[in-house]
């Protein structure tokens, strides 16, 4: 026979206390170590974005030639699309802290700091490069247009394979509050899902995404 | 999401609570896990066993029982409950065999009502019920006696394990039937044994006589007795060291039909004894509120799991619609990925420490688990078999509003 030991609600209680508080802890510091690393893949970006604009800028002083800084814009913008992957996987998972969706906020006006880097060498070189600007909305709950996002995303990602040397790709979240990107898109005149060709044709539907393809094949036929 | 990451967390802290709760009894009380009280008092002992269309499995039930070996079993009274098979015929044969045995015939009317018939006329001081299905260890009746020397004590039974454990199936009741006993065991370390069931209990008969026998109405009679003993604050006691074996249900459909009624005499408990929730002791504080949250978390979780699956479905829907109408892949192999979030390291840690406490209830109870095909029925018993519970939960609701008390 057992000997009643009614306090053992009150043990268990404290015992699950720490088990789980050192789980919440220990989740914290999870997703805090992953938010540094964004900071610190965004601050070698945020680097290599200055050089690029410099390099824009040297561009126009005629001391630099189309073709390296055409490469070295689309090795910048290919590098910020790769730390994008990371930062959206990381959001996926995080659960406690919006610190990711400042980062996010962050990376948003590197990249629309590309995209108009990237309208300025096309102005000086011509259509050498294009640019593919990706305008979503950030954390949508409308079952529709996340799955209308995830096939323009996935269309981007394999266009990006099969035409990476000549395509710099920005995908840009539309809603976050970035007043200078608010000036751009309305520019535009954009108010949902879309994608941009060289700021001259405007996607919004997923039947619509084979003139993105056949357009860039056109231009680099035209190139050859 | 917000509001789901809290559920989460909640269901994990409740989880992790109880789990650190059994470990904490199982700690406290290893070493008198296994003893049962010496027999000193010889009560004298009315075994009742209730019996509907049992043709096949009488004669071993009667068998079982007066082979136990307990000296002072005054009668076995079957209540042949409007058999339309061979019962009652097999019975009056037995009888010739057997002089303490006894038939008591009567239309059928349940289970509960038979056995308030058989108490009615029970002579014993202690009242043992044993389900016609069932079959008490030689030694059961007498380590079951020996808990009757305290006067508090109102109630005792022991672990029932499965008699045919040959399929797969039969296997992961097996598993559960164990660790129900040992966790059954534990509960008694806060008075808390919330069932003495039918398999075989023994009764003090006064007591019964006192609480009105079973309720008839309750499709789980032995949880609502349960539960009324530990209102009027009679203990129930629990011996590790002998077994009850049992027909387990060879089919999952009637393996669902017997969880179902369970499900839904635990409802009608609730029901009943709602006024005491949260109040009047152990039965008030705890086995009450248990069973509410169990019930509630069960319905919540079912209800997430539904939501969650619908909205994937439709969301895939429009993902393929799109990109049928994009000419774009399906499937692509950069969405597979996984990064780990909290809610997934905790839930791991949760299902470790499950598993732990599920390898060493079976060790305990000198189950063999260290095979590769025993740990393979352990995760299938967490992942798969307790998860049909939420299922069984709405169905046994839904009988009820329904009013559909069918076997």
């Amino acid at each position: 026979m057992l000997i009643s030991q009614k306090n053992i609600f009150w043990e268990a209680a404290v015992i699950t206390l720490f088990i789980f508080g050192l789980g919440i802890l220990l989740g914290i510091f999870i997703e805090n170590s992953r938010g540094d690393k964004i900071s610190d893949l965004y601050l070698i970006s945020e680097v290599n974005l200055l050089d690029v604009q410099i390099q824009t800028e040297i561009l126009n002083l005629d001391y630099a030639d189309c073709q390296e800084i055409v490469e070295k814009n689309i090795e910048f913008a290919d590098k910020v699309y790769n730390d994008a992957k990371v930062l959206e996987r990381y959001e996926g998972a995080s659960r406690f802290k919006d610190l990711l969706v400042q980062q996010h906020k962050r990376y948003d006006l590197l990249r629309t700091l590309l995209w108009i880097n990237s309208i300025k060498i096309k102005e000086k070189c011509g259509n050498s490069l294009h640019t593919l600007v990706y305008l979503y909305d950030y954390q949508i709950d409308d079952l529709q247009e996340k799955s209308k996002q995830e096939v323009f995303s996935r269309f981007l990602e394999e266009l990006k394979r099969d035409s990476g040397d000549t395509i710099i790709l920005i995908p840009i979240a539309k809603n976050l509050n970035i007043s200078s990107l608010d000036i751009l898109i309305k520019n535009f005149g954009i108010n949902q899902t879309s994608i941009i060709l060289d700021e001259n044709l405007t996607i919004t539907n997923p039947t619509e995404l084979y003139k993105i393809s056949n357009g860039i094949k056109k231009t680099n036929k035209i190139s050859l | 999401m917000e509001f789901l990451l809290y559920i989460y967390l909640g269901y994990m802290f409740i989880s992790l609570y109880f789990l650190s709760f059994y470990f904490l009894l199982y700690l406290r009380n290893r070493k008198s896990l296994f003893e049962s009280p010496k027999l000193k008092k010889h009560f004298s002992v009315s075994i009742l066993v209730p019996a509907y269309n049992e043709e096949d499995v009488i004669e071993e039930t009667v068998d079982s029982i007066f082979h136990s070996d307990y000296d002072n079993i005054l009668e076995v009274i079957v209540i042949n409950d409007g058999s339309k098979d061979r019962t009652a015929e097999i019975v009056k044969k037995l009888m010739k065999r057997y002089p303490k045995l006894k038939l008591l015939n009567k239309s059928n009317s349940g289970k509960a009502d038979s056995l308030n018939k058989g108490i009615d006329i029970s002579k014993g001081e202690l009242v043992a019920v044993v389900d016609s299905d069932s079959f008490p260890n030689k030694d059961a009746i007498r380590k079951l006696v020996g808990f009757f020397e305290d006067e508090e004590v109102g109630a005792a039974t022991c672990p029932i394990h499965a008699r045919n454990n040959k399929r797969f199936f039969e296997k992961l009741q097996a598993i559960e039937y164990v660790v129900i006993g040992l966790t059954r065991k534990l509960l008694e370390g806060v008075d808390a044994i919330y069932v003495t069931p039918g398999p075989l209990a023994l009764y003090r008969k006064e007591t019964l006589i006192e609480l009105g026998g079973f309720d008839s109405k309750n499709l789980t009679e032995d949880i609502e007795l349960t539960w009324h003993l530990a209102l009027k604050n009679w203990k129930r006691r629990m011996c590790l060291s002998t077994r009850v074996t049992t027909v387990v249900p060879k089919t999952y459909k009637a393996w669902f039909k017997q969880r179902q009624r369970w499900s839904m005499g635990g409802l009608q408990s609730i029901l009943k004894y709602r006024k005491n929730f949260m109040k009047k002791g152990i039965f008030g504080y705890f086995i009450l509120p248990f069973f509410v949250l169990s019930s509630f978390l069960g319905l919540l979780g079912l209800s997430i799991f539904s939501y969650l699956l619908i909205t994937r479905v439709l969301k895939e829907y429009f993902f393929i619609k799109f990109s049928f109408l994009a000419d774009t892949a399906i499937i692509s192999t950069n969405q597979f990925y996984f990064t780990p979030s909290v809610l997934n390291y905790l839930g791991i840690v949760l299902f470790i420490f499950g598993a732990i406490f599920t390898i060493l209830v079976l060790a305990l109870m000198n189950q063999e688990v260290l095979g590769k095909r025993n740990i393979f029925k352990i995760l299938v018993y967490l992942v798969l078999y307790l998860t049909m519970y939420p299922f069984i939960q709405v169905t046994a609701m839904y009988k009820l509003i329904k009013k559909d008390m069918s076997w």
